[in-house]
């Protein structure tokens, strides 16, 4: 395991690649500064020069602490589970999963969140030791449960163990709810947190799951339709818009509850919930504007039989694109329904960002495709330039509810999607891009 | 007809294939052998306009190769070491679809995919109603096969066909491809299975050192006496 360990630690501390050179200064060295910087905030809240004491601020830095490692599980993406000591290699169930951990523990992430800790335990005098401890157990119970969702969300397991890991996971949400362990003064409801994440983990690590969700998928749907079915069938691709949809339905079930208690909306003045949940941008982001990368084959068989034939081209991308487009639509109803006073904005909002990423995603697809192996088909960082773009000007169209003069962008927009039709339909019968080789270069 | 006059091809300013001047003819069967890495591949991808040649000029039916239209396209079928199979389909969507882009009618469709099914699988129906996700190995490879021959190309072009096929399926094939000979068609195969390259190639090429080494009838294959064919392709290369 020390060999692990050593091999682990090379690698990250490397100089192989000049590339990380960030992860190696810029990343520890904004991890301390923000850590003194709370670090301070503490030590004035103990003062009593804040409004709030040092004691609540440390439970928020706690919970925070426990929600962030688990939210990682959808933002920025779904990443499949690592397996990285598979079951047929001679370790016990508790080494594998102490190896596991500790290949977890040692990524960027984790590091910087210590290296963030170990400085606030050391500016701040009320964030003593213990407080250093218990939140991180926090965060290590906190990646625990993500990594047990994620084999209850990838494998199938029996119904006994699977009874029984829903009881413990119930029995975490109880906890978490009502013993509050985020509280400073509750070090040992953290304890039975962290010792029950072990122990959950340590059964999945002993049970043999006698099949995969994806195995599951392949023998049901009895599905006509082509391109339906390489929506379904694409476990990148399904599980991305599955992932994106959830999402959206969340945020509107959540606004329509908050606006109940507070009669205020969540999305008031926040540009980024506009930018993801109103507007379609999030499909665009995990699939659309990458569509070859996810269909490399499709696209090859196109290319051999077609070749600079632009409207074969179109007509594919926009048939796989058409059903998933249509749930949205149907389920942002939801939102112009809470927000039917704005329908005129909410409308044009929707409609106008839903025309410009079509337009878009087709050109990007040409222009910047990216084979996806099975390990980075959750990223979003395949298509990064894209995706900024279309951040952008969806964020641009936001415009629009500050001042009415600005539904001027709507003609301006139509143009440039259509010119963006055009143009590719030019580059594609002038064989402009170069598809084949990011497509197939591995 | 395939024609390649100087084609140069190089990745990131490394050569990979090096004045290749190939011409193969109507009713020949024309192997190309090498080994791995020699640029076999590559060279298939630059005859199908998949990547560019650095310099040189390569022409399928008589027209430059990105200069072919739909109805050019639809006679010539490919069969790549990958197999380019579409995993989320099953495997009779996979042949309808590729039918439909050979712009065949519906019926033919169904009929050429019942007669090749009967002819490389065992239990058509259950196997191609599968997914193609959980094909194994061979069954993939009989499938990618039946897409690249089901509208009957003119210009048939296989890479490495006989990779992950049971030796059953494969002598089915050697029998296939022998009966498919015309003088209207051209086979244009990359193997390393140089035993069954010997019951159906009529010209053989050898790449080796980003150069077409050997270019000519499999009568003029150069074996010497109690020599096989695999021991002098051997010699060949080692020669070099």
């Amino acid at each position: 395991m020390w060999q692990i360990f050593k091999l682990l630690l090379k690698n990250f501390f490397g100089l192989k690649k000049s590339k990380r050179l960030y992860k190696r200064i810029i990343f520890p060295f904004s991890s301390v500064l923000i850590g003194i910087l709370i670090g301070y905030l503490l030590n004035e809240a103990g003062d009593g020069l804040l409004t709030k004491s040092s004691d609540e601020l440390i439970t928020f830095l706690l919970t925070a602490l426990f929600l962030l490692p688990f939210l990682r599980i959808i933002f920025p993406a779904y990443r499949p589970l690592r397996r990285i000591v598979l079951s047929y290699y001679p370790v016990s169930h508790f080494n594998k999963m102490i190896i596991n951990l500790i290949i977890d523990m040692l990524s960027g992430f984790f590091i910087f969140l210590f290296i963030f800790l170990l400085t606030l335990s050391i500016i701040s005098k009320d964030f003593n030791i213990k407080f250093l401890i218990q939140s991180y157990l926090l965060v290590i119970s906190s990646h625990l449960l993500r990594t047990i969702v994620q084999n209850l969300i990838e494998n199938r397991y029996n119904l006994r163990s699977f009874i029984l890991i829903n009881i413990m996971l119930i029995m975490i949400l109880i906890i978490s709810l009502f013993r509050h362990p985020f509280e400073p003064s509750n070090f040992n409801w953290t304890l039975i947190i962290f010792g029950l994440s072990v122990f959950i983990l340590l059964l999945i690590e002993s049970t043999v799951p006698f099949q995969t969700r994806s195995a599951i998928y392949l023998k049901r749907l009895p599905v006509k339709n082509i391109f339906w079915q390489l929506i379904i069938y694409n476990k990148g691709v399904r599980m991305s818009l599955i992932i994106g949809l959830i999402v959206k339905i969340v945020f509107f079930i959540s606004d329509m509850l908050f606006v109940k208690r507070t009669g205020r909306h969540i999305m008031d003045g926040n540009l980024l919930y506009w930018i993801f949940i109103a507007a379609p941008t999030i499909h665009f982001s995990y699939v659309f504007n990458n569509l070859w990368g996810n269909y490399r084959f499709l696209w090859l068989h196109l290319k051999l039989h077609f070749d600079n034939d632009w409207h074969e081209y179109f007509i594919t991308f926009y048939k796989i694109i058409f059903i998933p487009l249509l749930i949205d639509m149907v389920i942002s109803l939801i939102f112009l329904i809470i927000l039917w006073n704005n329908k005129v904005f909410v409308i044009s909002y929707y409609l106008l960002s839903l025309v410009f990423l079509c337009c878009f995603s087709i050109y990007w697809s040409f222009v910047c495709p990216a084979y996806l192996t099975d390990s980075a088909i959750f990223k979003i960082a395949h298509s990064p330039k894209g995706n900024f773009i279309c951040l952008v000007v969806t964020g641009f169209l936001y415009l629009m509810k500050i001042n009415s003069w600005f539904y001027l962008l709507a003609p301006f927009l139509i143009v440039i999607s259509v010119s963006l039709l055009l143009k590719l339909r030019f580059d594609i019968k002038m064989n402009k891009w170069d598809v084949y080789l990011p497509l197939f270069s591995e | 007809m395939i024609s390649l006059t100087s084609v140069y091809k190089s990745f990131n300013g490394n050569s990979v294939l090096e004045n290749i001047d190939l011409s193969i003819r109507n009713d020949q069967v024309y192997c190309l052998l090498g080994k791995n890495g020699a640029g076999k591949t590559t060279l298939i991808n630059l005859i199908l306009n998949l990547i560019k040649p650095d310099s040189g000029m390569i022409e399928l039916l008589s027209k430059p190769n990105d200069q072919l239209d739909n109805q050019n396209k639809a006679k010539i079928g490919v069969l790549r070491e990958d197999m380019a199979t579409i995993n989320e389909l099953t495997g009779f969507d996979y042949l309808t679809l590729i039918g439909h882009f050979y712009n065949m009618p519906g019926n033919l469709i169904n009929q050429k995919i019942n007669e090749f099914a009967s002819y490389f699988l065992d239990e058509k129906e259950t196997e191609l109603n599968n997914r193609i996700e959980i094909y194994s190995f061979g069954m993939k490879k009989k499938v990618a096969l039946i897409s690249a021959i089901m509208n009957e190309p003119n210009i048939l072009i296989l890479d490495e066909p006989f990779a992950g096929l049971d030796p059953l399926s494969a002598k089915k094939l050697v029998v296939y491809l022998n009966s498919y000979r015309s003088p209207e068609r051209l086979i244009l195969l990359s193997s390393h299975n140089l035993n069954y390259i010997k019951q159906i190639a009529t010209h053989v090429g050898v790449i080796h050192k980003k150069k077409l080494l050997f270019n000519s009838g499999i009568s003029e294959f150069p074996v010497q006496k109690g020599e096989s064919f695999e021991d002098a392709f051997c010699r060949i290369i080692e020669s070099q």
